[in-house]
């Protein structure tokens, strides 16, 4: 973890005005090593190849995964989980292109996105389910897709306008707090509108179901095809991902993309060269809303049911944040590749082995970055070397110390097992070592200007996390796998702020 | 009418109660934004973690053949250990997961904090208990340990609560306004860059506001366990929620402003708990935090924004 602070690194000084110029150095560094290399070997392929070869891939996953021997491997009798993941990725990645327009491109903060997409779900509810029906004999809204959906995307996007025509008076931290405003105040909504009196009717009227949501929705049918299995919305939303992957792609190249960056990066400027703030603004928005819209009405066909919470809130749009910033805010690719890993690294991390080789490659492939190569063989063969020679020791000296037993996991887990003294309460020790662990491992961060101490502390906390792995992280995956995330998430953002796939900020003050 | 007037008193307690503890969360997110213009998502963790640290000693100090010293010591202990414990905590947070960022995009310190929040939420479902835990009611101070004011029944831990809070934000006042390290705080928070010129150690600056945001919440965790006994690992998330909307309500960035804040969406859930319906009250919170917006983009008494070129 190298402190960024551009005060303390002389080698990035500021020549002049153009950071670009000044950080060349810092770029040619990245640019090293073995995955330098790859970027530079896959930058080579012209940019269509390379989408073609990532949208081929998408199309074949759906049979790699359901081939004999893909499923033999995760040990599995059919692909319908994976399935189910991949159009949860595509949904994903189509609120994250749409969330990006307005938060990547315009920059205007909005924390209320999760409002639309939950919007669009309720009203496909009422217009494609039994869910209204009258004294008069009238038995459900059944709207047939092709009109439901585009005009979903048309009151969605109406409703994003309206929000915001109210809040564009706000910059900056108040646009953000007045759009979670709004977003929770339609999360309580759905979650409370169950006795709603209304001056048609003499009896209250349940608007939402509450938190039970809406259930039964019809699926999605085109031109006489009903869309009823999960691999057949897998194709619609990987289409429609395209569709709206090029169709962002294109308004970002155009005069209206230009707007919005301009705005993005000097709002004042902007309105002095004569863009229409205000209104591109609210283009911005409406167009947010509409994809939001999109993803929210197909998802809610595709689920069958409309449920407030979690899907409509705050969490969901913690993800959502988290996909963009990972993959790269502004960036159209970066934020499918967030959305990517954001919706499959929790379910690899579900299963212990899975976990435990994600875990173990994480501490090294760390170590291996921020230590020389030298130190790094020195840090992991010490720690190596040490563990035995402290299990042996303890062995000899006190037995009754390593008296416990550990029998979880794979053969990695068994290895490691047999590597580390195992005290008899196994939880406690466990959960003590897992504090402590954290701190050695902060103090090491702190130490690094003294070589020597730091070595020694990382060899230590390296041990400490083996044996915190081994009793306590390991067996409670559900906790564990969101503390994997936390953590990847405060490393990426102090190595990589701009995110995976993201253009570093020029700012010229 | 008459219904109206009966319940009044003890819902205006109950609201000031309520106030008084997001006040003190609201405070935390305030002076941080004040200063580094910082959303601090973690601070409602940091919340939990108080909660949590009261609840140790209060196991350790409060065994099954009763409390091994006075109670009022036990709690003044665990108030004592909840503050220096969640500004320590803090202080790592700030030094560990914000500094590196200081100078990165403004979003990049904001999903760094969701990243701290997860790894604390988690770190206590792991290491302590997934299950909520309770402070007993009646433990520390009995049940029916009543004042009457008028016709008001007045619980003694309530009474704790508001007068607490209270003495810490006086303690406040005092050290912002009187102190060196205060004046300090308020050069940093007029223009960060200018106060570093003049000589002010900003980075320590920083962490004592860090460290002191963080000892109001502590202490807010150990009260409401107190109050209303239950204290869990995800009870930060709601709290924060609420914290941060007193605080924008207020006026963010201004400390009187926190606290009026706080007041004002204290009372407002009680009133709606009251007189409407409790399943209203968070919705009720946010409609009031969108409408003051509205009315007033810098909140109560925030001041107005003077965009410089």
């Amino acid at each position: 973890m190298a402190d960024r602070d551009p005060r303390q690194e002389p080698e990035e000084t500021h020549i002049g005005s153009d950071e670009w110029v000044a950080q060349v150095g810092s770029r040619r560094r990245q640019r090293s090593g073995p995955l330098g290399r790859l970027a530079t070997g896959w930058e080579q392929i012209p940019l269509g190849w390379r989408y073609a070869l990532v949208l081929a891939l998408l199309i074949v996953a759906p049979f790699a995964t359901g081939s004999g021997v893909f499923l033999d491997l995760i040990g599995s009798s059919n692909n319908a989980f994976i399935l189910t993941i991949g159009a949860r990725f595509l949904v994903f990645a189509l609120l994250a292109i749409g969330l990006n327009v307005v938060v990547g491109y315009t920059g205007l903060l909005d924390l209320g996105y999760t409002a639309f997409y939950g919007l669009a779900g309720y009203l496909y509810a009422y217009s494609s389910s039994n869910f209204i029906t009258t004294a008069g004999g009238l038995e459900g809204v059944h709207l047939p897709s092709l009109l439901a959906v585009p005009l979903i995307m048309l009151a969605t996007a109406g409703a994003g306008w309206l929000i915001g025509s109210v809040s564009l008076r706000l910059s900056g931290d108040y646009l953000a707090i007045v759009t979670l405003g709004f977003g929770q105040v339609f999360v309580q909504i759905a979650l409370t509108a169950t006795r709603v009196p209304v001056f048609w009717r003499d009896r209250p009227v349940n608007f939402t179901r509450g938190p039970n949501g809406i259930n039964r929705l019809d699926d999605i049918s085109l031109f006489g095809f009903t869309f009823d299995q999960t691999i057949d919305y897998y194709y619609l939303l990987l289409a429609l991902l395209v569709l709206v992957f090029v169709a962002i792609y294109r308004l970002n190249s155009s005069r209206i993309g230009r707007a919005w960056r301009a705005i993005r990066d000097d709002e004042l400027a902007a309105e002095v060269m004569g863009i229409p703030t205000g209104r591109m603004k609210l283009l911005a928005f409406a167009i947010g809303a509409a994809i939001a819209a999109l993803a929210g009405s197909v998802d809610a066909a595709w689920q069958s049911n409309v449920v407030p919470v979690p899907r409509y809130s705050v969490l969901t749009l913690i993800n959502l944040y988290a996909m963009i910033v990972l993959g790269g805010i502004g960036s159209l690719s970066g934020v499918v590749l967030g959305a990517f890993i954001f919706t499959v690294l929790p379910e690899v991390l579900r299963s212990i082995t899975l976990a435990s080789f994600f875990f173990y490659g994480f501490a090294l492939v760390g170590l291996w970055a921020v230590l020389k190569a030298r130190h790094f063989a020195l840090v992991v063969g010490g720690t190596v070397v040490g563990g035995i020679v402290l299990k042996l020791l303890v062995r000899l000296l006190r037995p009754s110390l390593d008296s416990g037993t550990l029998d979880t996991g794979a053969w990695l887990n068994r290895l490691i097992q047999s590597w580390l003294i195992v005290p008899e309460n196994v939880k406690l020790a466990g959960n003590i070592v897992t504090i402590v662990a954290i701190v050695v491992l902060l103090a090491a961060v702190l130490l690094r200007r003294r070589p020597w101490l730091m070595h020694t502390l990382l060899g230590v906390g390296l041990y400490l996390f083996a044996f915190a792995w081994e009793t306590r992280l390991a067996l409670e995956p559900s906790a564990t796998r969101i503390l994997i995330i936390g953590v990847t998430l405060v490393v990426l953002m102090i190595a990589r702020p701009q995110g995976l796939l993201g253009k570093p900020e020029v700012r010229v003050t | 009418m008459q219904e109206f007037l009966s319940l009044l008193p003890q819902t205006l307690l109950n609201g000031l109660t309520l106030g008084s503890v997001y006040a003190l969360i609201a405070l935390g997110y305030s002076m941080v934004y004040g200063i580094l213009k910082l959303l601090n998502f973690a601070h409602g963790d940091i919340y939990m973690i108080g909660a949590y640290l009261g609840y140790g000693v209060f196991i350790m100090l409060y065994t099954e053949e009763g409390a091994l010293i006075l109670t009022g010591l036990i709690i003044i202990i665990m108030l004592a250990v909840a503050m220096v414990g969640a500004g320590l905590v803090s202080v790592a947070v700030e030094r560990f997961a914000y500094r590196p960022l200081r100078y990165a995009p403004r979003i990049a310190p904001l999903i760094s904090a969701l990243g701290v929040s997860f790894i604390l939420q988690n770190l206590v479902q792991i290491t302590v208990s997934p299950r909520p835990l309770s402070y007993g009611s009646g433990t520390l101070i009995a049940a029916d340990a009543n004042f009457l004011i008028g016709d008001l029944r007045v619980h003694a831990s309530r009474l704790l609560v508001i007068g607490l809070t209270l003495v810490l934000m006086l303690a406040l006042t005092y050290f912002v306004r009187r102190t060196r390290l205060g004046r300090a705080m308020r050069a940093v928070s007029t223009d960060l860059d200018a106060a570093e010129m003049m000589g002010v150690n900003v980075n320590q600056v920083i962490l004592a506001t860090f460290f002191i945001g963080a000892m109001l919440a502590g202490a807010a965790g150990v009260l409401v366990g107190i109050v209303f006994f239950n204290i869990r690992h995800t009870m930060g998330f709601i709290a924060g929620l609420k914290g941060f909307t007193a605080a924008v309500l207020g006026g963010i960035g201004s400390i009187p402003g926190a606290v009026l804040g706080g007041v004002i969406l204290g009372m407002a859930e009680a009133f709606t708990s009251v007189y409407l319906s409790a399943t209203y009250k968070d919705a009720v919170a946010f409609v009031i935090l969108v409408l003051i917006l509205l009315i007033r983009p810098r909140g109560l008494m925030g001041r107005p924004l003077v965009q410089k070129v």
